[in-house]
């Protein structure tokens, strides 16, 4: 019986080490988004110039966005932790970051759709499917916690 | 008195005293112990053994076999969790990549 117990106990030691192991020797490099993309979704040179372009555009765009919501958060965050802030102050604090989280969810989304427009009829919904549920779904009485 | 007359009353009188072995036990101890580490397993057995080099102990098939089985199993998982959870993680990447909101949440990554 101990020797059984012995067993079960060195041969579960071995299993989650060659788990761990193996794991760690196949990582695969994550491959540059637009890489992925081209080899994931099949894409044709054209469809991938025109994403590529997509893409090259919506970068502003997003950069705005993160400094805009970098602002918000510093601000929001200031007066939620002031000992008194000004309900009137901290009302329009919410509600800009409200504004600026629909803002962002849309102008991604948009982003997400004009990329899958590209693509063919199959690959587009698999693609949408596939990246969609991964976009932030906002909680708006958490903006410390977006995830 | 011929030779048989005195032969007899000294055999029945004669006692034999060996000497005294000190080491006796010892000695049939080591003897059964090399005995029994040296017999070599018939022809199935040695199907059924992996001698450790250098060591004289074999590990018996059912061992072998479940730590093999748990080797194997334990790549194969790793091998199938990574191929099944590739496409997801980089799609999740790339999520984080066009996505405002995540990439300026303060624990993402950069």
């Amino acid at each position: 019986m101990k020797r059984w117990i012995l067993l079960f106990g060195l041969a579960l030691v071995a299993g989650i080490a060659a788990f761990a192991i193996t794991r760690r020797c196949v990582n695969r490099p994550m491959p540059d988004e637009m890489t992925w993309l081209r080899d994931e979704f099949a894409l044709t040179p054209t469809q991938a110039a025109v994403i590529e372009q997509l893409n090259t555009a919506y970068e502003p765009v997003c950069a705005d966005h993160c400094q805009r919501i970098g602002a918000a958060r510093r601000r929001l965050h200031t007066l939620e932790t002031s000992s008194n802030p000004p309900a009137s102050e901290l009302a329009a604090a919410q509600a800009a970051w409200q504004a600026l989280c629909d803002e962002c969810t849309t102008a991604t989304r948009a982003h997400l759709d004009a990329v899958a427009a590209q693509m063919s009829p199959e690959q587009s919904k698999r693609y949408l499917e596939l990246v969609g549920p991964k976009l932030t779904r906002r909680d708006p009485g958490k903006p410390f916690g977006l995830r | 008195m011929n030779d048989d007359d005195s032969l007899s009353p000294l055999l029945k009188t004669w006692r034999h005293q060996p000497p005294e072995a000190r080491d006796f036990n010892r000695t049939v101890w080591s003897r059964l112990q090399a005995n029994t580490t040296s017999k070599e397993p018939g022809a199935f057995g040695r199907l059924l053994h992996f001698p450790i080099v250098g060591v004289r102990w074999a590990m018996p098939v059912a061992a072998s076999f479940a730590l093999l089985l748990s080797l194997a199993a334990g790549s194969g998982a790793a091998l199938a969790y990574e191929s099944l959870t590739h496409d997801d993680r980089m799609a999740a990447e790339y999520a984080r990549s066009i996505d405002p909101l995540q990439m300026s949440a303060p624990h993402s990554h950069p």
